[in-house]
């Protein structure tokens, strides 16, 4: 009672406290910049690990060397070594009730978030696990900076031990090694940031985060007085981090050119994770349009876009009754904002599958143009003024031509339109036509 | 001198001499890091260095002195961001891309942010709000006018953001902070 009583006092008085709308305004922008869907889990999980460490963590870090040093610059540590309280109680005192406040802001925000999106998600759940290495990374922030300021009580020790946080782990996150090819891969320090931490590297993280703590205190125990013990102690806190870092590098799975297979660090056969599509959800009548469970709350809306992108097109030779929409996306964008994408349907429905390309996509000018024409209808994406594709990698870019040609087709009448689609629709699915037979 | 040596103004040149070796070692060794993170990260420890050796250890009591002491806080600040800037310039002209005007831009409108911070909230929270920000820069599109710390090349809105806030924030500095207290070095 009297610790707590004692965490509560400090915690009052305490100069973190000023972070906490910091923090908070901090994240809500990074998230809103990040685009957060709050009816997705999986957008909810991801930017909760991405957008508050980074900017709280150095932060505290800071906090903690600024109140660290508090006492050695008043001079008054000689008259507190005189209290009956343990020294390294105070300090331990001091250092969470500094966490304390990084520790609640980012609660906050948790359950903030978690709140939105139970009650809009379909699918999916809350990740307590990123939630809890977040908040045991916060306290090791807290551990370490705290050290440096006892350590260093000089005014600049707080600013440097704040920058170091921050250009440290955000170089971690993106710390990337040039491959022969010219190109650049993720190296696997990049799990050690806890904006990256996964599943399976999600308990070795927390072992590490874990560790770094135990060693910070142990190094403030062994700076008070230097004895074997303490030494001891310090020695055995250095465990954990190593282990954790040791099973994180483990944990990367590489290739074994010479047995073909992946494994771990350890030579270990890494099996492929079985993962079971959950069982789609489906809507519509005349044009069907299945989508994974969470996009569930844009499914009418997308299976409206879909039966009006059908529409012109009832009744030809090659389409189906009922059409089920193949290739649908997902997007996001501050303009559309979210929605279940039918633009990828085009492809089935101007052309035969024995005309498609590589990658399942339009070939065929004149099925781009009139592609491009169904697109224009529904307000999506044509990819018309998009550069060439350089790669030629057929992801079905319309060209110039077709673009114009899907243009001047949008402006004839609609008897006109079906007029024409009526007589040429069969050998357009074919791939028989060309620019030169459209309007 | 006493103004100086109230001001750390010794070991604040050590720490920028520390900042811009730190900024040569990244560039030489780390040299395939992306570019927009090298102009958010590198002027980020000068910049908060310059920003809390604005604080004075007097309070108000610094008042009363005959010599005019905004413009001594000014000078001093501005010769610490020149110096500051020469040597991230020096240390960057390792680079196989020419970044100096954009490390200079940068330093200069983060150092602005701190001593602004500093102004509101005490100068010893001074690296509260360049560090704020470049986190918040490090998830914004580039292309948004609020990312001007990593836009690249150097163009007159991001130059704009940088001038503003290095001339604002040492006008800020200029005036005197009665929220210091004598107590605290």
């Amino acid at each position: 009672m009297t610790t707590l009583r004692l965490v509560a006092i400090e915690a009052r008085h305490n100069a973190a406290l000023l972070l906490v709308p910091v923090i908070l305004l901090g994240a809500w922008y990074l998230i809103d910049a990040q685009l957060w869907e709050p009816y997705l889990w999986s957008s909810t999980n991801e930017l909760l690990r991405k957008s508050v460490v980074p900017l709280a963590g150095p932060a505290i870090a800071g906090a903690a060397a600024w109140i660290a040093g508090n006492d050695r610059r008043r001079a008054i540590t000689d008259l507190l070594s005189t209290t009956p309280h343990p020294t390294l109680s105070r300090h331990l005192t001091r250092w969470f009730a500094t966490a304390v406040w990084a520790l609640l802001a980012y609660v906050v925000v948790a359950v903030y978030m978690f709140s939105r999106t139970t009650l809009h998600a379909t699918w999916g759940g809350p990740e307590f696990w990123s939630v809890a290495i977040a908040e045991v990374a916060l306290l090791a922030f807290a551990a370490w900076g705290y050290l440096a300021g006892y350590l260093s009580a000089s005014r600049f020790t707080a600013p440097i031990v704040a920058v170091v946080a921050f250009s440290g782990q955000m170089f971690v996150a993106n710390s990337m090694a040039a491959m022969g090819d010219g190109t650049q891969r993720s190296t696997w320090p990049t799990l050690l940031a806890v904006s990256n931490v996964t599943e399976r590297s999600a308990p070795w993280q927390a072992l590490l985060y874990a560790g770094l703590t135990f060693t910070a205190i142990a190094a403030l125990w062994l700076a008070q007085r230097r004895d074997l013990v303490r030494g001891a102690l310090l020695a055995l806190a250095i465990v954990p981090v190593v282990g954790g870092v040791v099973m994180i590098w483990a944990g990367v799975p590489r290739w074994d050119y010479a047995n073909n297979r992946l494994v771990d660090g350890w030579g270990n056969t890494i099996a492929a994770e079985e993962y079971t599509a959950p069982e789609p959800v489906c809507r519509g009548d005349d044009v069907v349009v299945c989508v994974h469970p969470q996009f569930q709350p844009w499914l009418d809306r997308a299976v409206l876009d879909a039966e009006h992108l059908v529409a012109p097109l009832r009744g030809l030779p090659g389409i189906a009754s009922p059409v089920e929409c193949r290739n649908i996306g997902f997007g996001t964008g501050r303009n559309d904002g979210t929605r279940v994408v039918v633009d990828g349907c085009v492809d089935q429905l101007v052309a035969d599958e024995s005309t498609l390309g590589q990658y399942g996509r339009i070939e065929n000018e004149a099925q781009h143009a009139i592609g491009v024409w169904l697109l224009a209808r529904i307000g999506g994406h044509t990819m018309c003024g998009m550069s060439v594709d350089p790669l030629d990698l057929g992801m079905g870019f319309p060209s110039e031509s077709a673009c114009d040609a899907g243009e001047r087709f949008a402006v004839l009448t609609e008897a006109e339109q079906r007029d024409w689609l009526e007589t040429h629709f069969a050998d357009l699915r074919t791939g028989r036509l060309t620019l030169a037979d459209l309007p | 001198m006493l103004f100086l040596r109230s001001r750390l103004a010794g070991p604040a040149l050590v720490w920028l001499v520390a900042a811009a070796l730190l900024a040569w070692l990244c560039l030489v060794r780390y040299d395939d890091l992306p570019l927009d993170l090298t102009t958010l990260a590198l002027p980020l420890l000068p910049a908060v260095v310059i920003g809390v050796t604005a604080r004075s250890p007097f309070g108000d009591a610094e008042e009363v002195a005959s010599r005019p002491l905004p413009l001594f806080r000014v000078l001093y600040l501005a010769g610490l961001l020149v110096i500051g800037i020469a040597l991230l310039i020096g240390a960057a002209s390792v680079a196989d891309i020419d970044l100096r005007l954009a490390l200079a831009r940068t330093l200069v409108g983060y150092t602005g942010l701190a001593l602004l911070c500093g102004r509101v909230l005490g100068y010893r929270l001074a690296w509260l709000a360049p560090l704020a920000y470049a986190a918040v820069t490090l998830y914004l599109d580039t292309a948004s006018r609020w990312a001007w710390p990593k836009q690249l090349p150097v163009e007159s809105w991001s130059l704009f953001c940088g001038l503003l806030l290095g001339a604002l924030g040492l006008l800020a500095a200029a005036q005197a902070t009665p929220g210091d207290q004598p107590d605290d070095l």
